[in-house]
């Protein structure tokens, strides 16, 4: 076998592994405070993404609104990125950041 | 003065009574493009890491979105507007309960680029706004005007 063959396939299986790891690890989604984003439309944009129960959604705004940020799921990479996707559809502020373990 | 009245359908009818209602209506589209250097949708991205490829998989997708939004509202008050010039009687426009969403999100884009370029930050008193300069203080009302049309859209007509 060829050495720079073999040492290119470890590469890219350590690459793969590292790739497989970041999605299998868990994803915060943060909201945050913005002075332009009415209370009632947070809560309802926050209760059509997740499907959160309305109490649920109106403590979250409460959050982002008094505290200036919220974190609103935890979960895969692959749907976090779908729901901030859909968050900044709605013209939300949300990043994604890891959860530390 | 304008007036705003849910219809029966679950849309809103506005009731425009002066040219310069009409020239308010007309200014959305234009206060949303105020921030000309950077489109929202990639000061949004600006929140996600590189990693994520955000630029090119979903800022085309949501400029694209943010402009439709943009466009369908422009339409709806340029096709009320003629139809008001060519029968006086007919000083007003709908909106459906289907166009709810994209009216708000609209209203939205126009207050986030007026925020961003004026930066007119928390409730503001009354001495304080009449201190701004005019384009200042116009844009302010404005805005404002925005945000209670968006409030009556979500009290009526987005579930």
């Amino acid at each position: 076998m060829n050495p720079l063959e073999a040492t290119s396939a470890t590469t890219l299986t350590e690459e793969e592994t590292k790739a497989s790891t970041e999605l299998a690890s868990a994803w915060n989604i943060l909201v945050f405070d913005d002075p332009v984003n009415l209370m009632e439309y947070v809560t309802k944009v926050l209760q059509k993404v997740f499907a959160y129960p309305r109490e649920q959604a109106e403590d979250l705004m409460l959050t982002i609104h008094t505290a200036g940020k919220a974190l609103v799921w935890t979960g895969a990479r692959e749907p976090a990125e779908l729901y901030v996707q859909q968050l900044h559809g709605f013209q939300l502020q949300a990043s994604l950041e890891k959860a530390s373990s | 003065m304008m007036k705003v009245v849910p219809t029966v359908e679950g849309g809103l009818r506005i009731e425009v009574g002066t040219a310069t209602d009409w020239l308010v209506l007309e200014q959305i589209a234009p206060d949303a493009l105020k921030m000309k250097k950077e489109s929202l949708a990639s000061r949004l991205s600006a929140l996600m890491d590189e990693a994520s490829e955000w630029d090119e998989m979903v800022v085309p997708e949501l400029s694209d979105l943010f402009n439709r939004q943009l466009h369908c509202v422009q339409e709806t008050v340029q096709g009320a507007q003629k139809a008001s010039e060519e029968d006086p009687g007919l000083g007003h426009l709908f909106i459906s309960q289907e166009d709810g969403p994209i009216w708000y999100g609209a209203l939205n884009q126009a207050r986030i680029a007026l925020e961003g370029y004026y930066r007119f930050g928390p409730a503001q008193e009354i001495e304080e706004v009449e201190s701004f300069p005019p384009p200042k203080r116009s844009a302010f009302i404005r805005s404002q005007f925005y945000s209670a049309l968006q409030s009556v859209l979500l009290e009526h007509v987005i579930e």
